[in-house]
């Protein structure tokens, strides 16, 4: 799987390429597969389950790569609906329905097996990321779009399978909810308000 | 009313989120594993082979293979009796 050959890359070009040539799917993993895995751990929680599931992502996605058709969204976007929906899935299979604490992320199993994680010092941010680990797994998972991937409220839609004013309601909940809670734990005053 | 006044506070919110969620990276043994047999994959595609689930035989095949055989053992039953008679 070489990822040589294309300088400034280019979703379309690439699928276009990958759904003639197989052995282009190289091209895609190499360039979504840190990602992929990243918003997988994020959801799940542990190294083990991120990696079955992130090989799952994968062979799912170039399975049906033929069926993908540009609608406007972004290849990312389409890849990380099957990265979605194998997670609900494991929600469901599981009955793990509670979002793990990001703070169990850092002790939680083998070091040699654990992937790199790049840890911030900053206590607010940890704290930050103790309240965000409070929050319902949708809205963790609409926090890890947006402020992760950087993701339009319509692109997160179509990942989670709502419409765009459905996120965008969501979104302002959760702000308002986060915003709260940082309040009563003296991360922001409330002149805000 | 509350739209105007919140969105200063949510601003707060939105910066302070910038960059809060940890990064985390797949180990890069697992990475080169998945690469490789995603290669493997491709190579076997590009081959002309392909991994298919084994066909499950229809209901009806099953069904009139069932009336088939029941008709078949009914009927040289019936002609065996009556030569026998």
């Amino acid at each position: 799987m070489s990822s040589s050959g294309v300088d400034e890359w280019n979703d379309l070009e690439t699928v276009r390429a990958a759904k003639k040539d197989p052995a282009a799917f190289g091209l895609l993993y190499e360039h979504y597969v840190d990602r992929i895995y990243n918003y997988i751990y994020h959801r799940v929680g542990n190294a083990h389950d991120a990696e079955d599931l992130t090989s799952r992502a994968f062979f799912r996605a170039f399975a049906h790569l033929d069926a993908y058709e540009d609608k406007g969204y972004p290849f990312s976007a389409w890849l990380y609906r099957i990265a979605h929906n194998l997670v609900a899935n494991w929600y469901r299979d599981s009955k793990r329905r509670q979002m793990v604490s990001l703070d169990e992320l850092v002790v939680r199993g083998d070091p040699e097996s654990h992937p790199e994680r790049i840890l911030s010092s900053d206590e607010d941010a940890q704290l930050l990321q103790t309240i965000i680990a409070t929050l319902d797994h949708t809205r963790q998972e609409l926090l890890y779009l947006k402020f992760h991937e950087g993701l339009s409220n319509a692109e997160v839609g179509t990942i989670m399978g709502r419409t765009e004013g459905a996120i965008k309601s969501l979104y302002h909940r959760t702000l308002l909810q986060l915003r709260r809670e940082m309040v009563k734990r003296g991360l922001l005053t409330d002149e805000g308000e | 009313m509350g739209r105007p006044r919140e969105a200063p506070a949510i601003e707060q919110v939105e910066s302070a989120l910038q960059g809060s969620i940890a990064q985390v990276r797949p180990p890069e043994s697992f990475r080169r594993q998945l690469g490789e047999s995603l290669g493997m994959a491709a190579h076997s595609r590009a081959a002309g082979l392909s991994v298919q689930a084994k066909p499950r035989p229809s209901r009806w095949a099953v069904f009139i293979t069932s009336v088939t055989i029941a008709l078949s053992v009914t009927i040289t039953v019936f002609l065996v009796r009556r030569l026998g008679r």
